[in-house]
């Protein structure tokens, strides 16, 4: 297992490599990123498409961006977290925030059993009604939940992520647990 | 609640489908943006090339060296063989790297191999060219080295064992055997040779040679006899004390 400290030394290595043109290291930062940037704006938006576009959307801008990282003043996942975020922002800016009706799931989930159908209709509800119950918390509540619920960042990451410290968010997510459990058996 | 998160996390989770056709968009941009540039993967795989490319000859020209000098070792090829210098070449690696207790003994087989090789040629030529008269002159160089070297490393007991240290006793009875079996062996070798040296071209350091042999010999007889006498005085002495 690699440590965290390692880890975000070797993303900032990628990035300089990436940066003097090698293809490889831009291939590694994606499918390190990718699931996890997707799973942050599936999260938050709640729109398979729309976290598409804004997936793609967060990788342009990292090509466009990249001659500009600085790997001596600051550290490659805080940089690239923070476009990730402007991206959400800006995105919301020009759209109204979409509700779970349209929410696309898999399309393997197209079941021939009735049984299993039904078992995914109530699986599809409790995820509705969790993600909409959280759209009401705060803006960094759902930044928080989004971040180490769905995209699975450690409390590390998700300190470089949003740019806090790691003890506060410790706090926050525990908070956040006890929110989202009342909530869930208030509905 | 964990089956809870865990759905979720499920459902928010992207497709494989997804992620390969972003992946395939994402390089293809590195490319278009001009990050990545056919130039610089060019030189990357050429870079990757030549390396490679350096490594196989170094590889080859090894495999290749070290076969060839097998072959002529164990062919024992003559000094006329395109790979005699080859062959040259591995017995001096094979001096560089033996132990110090085998180097006289490798040095008197070489030098039997040159002998060899001499005779080869002499009876095989009988009219020699210039580079024949060369390659024998070198050879008889060569085996005269070879014969100095073994006499140099050859190692000479120095007879301070006393009758107590067996273990030492014993060493030095070795080494006594092994320095007389190398004289000989010197001895007849330089006989051997004098008879196919031409008249008038005996060398002069032969006679050094023989005398160092032969003195060391000496030499060893001479100190055993004082060792022994030094003993029986001890004993007298003693024997004396004890009266």
């Amino acid at each position: 297992m690699v440590s965290f400290e390692l880890q975000q030394k070797n993303f900032n290595k990628l990035a300089v490599k990436l940066r003097e043109g090698q293809q490889k290291a831009g291939e590694e930062i994606f499918d390190y990123f990718s699931p996890k940037i997707y799973s942050f704006f599936m999260a938050r938006t709640s729109h398979r498409e729309t976290a598409e576009d804004l997936t793609q959307t967060v990788f342009l801008k990292l090509i466009s961006k990249i001659s500009t990282f600085n790997e001596k003043t600051g550290n490659f996942s805080i940089w690239f977290w923070q476009i990730v975020r402007n991206a959400l922002t800006d995105y919301y800016r020009e759209h109204k925030p979409i509700f779970l009706d349209n929410v696309d799931m898999d399309k393997k989930t197209a079941h021939s059993n009735s049984k299993e159908a039904f078992q995914d209709i109530l699986a599809k509800d409790q995820v509705r009604e969790v993600l909409e119950t959280i759209k009401g918390f705060s803006e960094e509540e759902q930044e928080i939940f989004s971040l180490r619920y769905v995209s699975s960042l450690s409390y590390k990451e998700l300190s470089f992520a949003l740019s806090k410290p790691e003890g506060a968010l410790r706090v926050a997510v525990h908070r956040l647990s006890q929110k989202i459990k009342k909530a869930v058996t208030k509905n | 609640m964990r089956k809870l998160l865990k759905k979720i996390k499920k459902y928010c989770r992207p497709t494989k489908k997804f992620l390969k056709e972003s992946k395939v968009l994402f390089i293809k941009q590195l490319h278009e943006q001009g990050i990545v540039t056919k130039n610089q993967s060019i030189r990357i795989l050429l870079y990757r090339a030549k390396f490679n490319y350096i490594l196989a000859v170094l590889l080859a020209i090894a495999v290749f060296s070290g076969g060839t000098a097998a072959f002529a070792e164990i062919q024992n090829v003559s000094a006329t063989h395109p790979l005699y210098k080859i062959k040259r070449l591995g017995e001096t690696v094979q001096i560089k790297v033996a132990p110090q207790n085998v180097k006289s003994q490798m040095h008197n087989k070489f030098a039997q191999r040159r002998l060899d090789e001499i005779k080869q040629i002499k009876s095989e030529i009988k009219e020699p060219s210039n580079n024949d008269i060369v390659t024998i002159d070198n050879l008889n160089q060569d085996f005269t080295a070879e014969i100095k070297e073994t006499i140099n490393e050859i190692e000479v007991p120095q007879n301070n064992a006393t009758s107590a240290d067996e273990q030492e006793s014993e060493k030095e009875k070795k080494m006594e055997e092994n320095l007389k079996n190398t004289c000989q062996s010197i001895s007849q070798k330089i006989e051997e040779y004098k008879k196919i040296l031409p008249q008038g071209q005996e060398n002069e350091d032969w006679h050094e040679f023989e005398g160092k042999c032969g003195s060391n010999e000496k030499n060893y007889e001479s100190q055993k006899t004082e060792n022994k006498k030094q003993e029986e005085k001890i004993k007298v002495r003693d024997e004396e004390q004890d009266y």
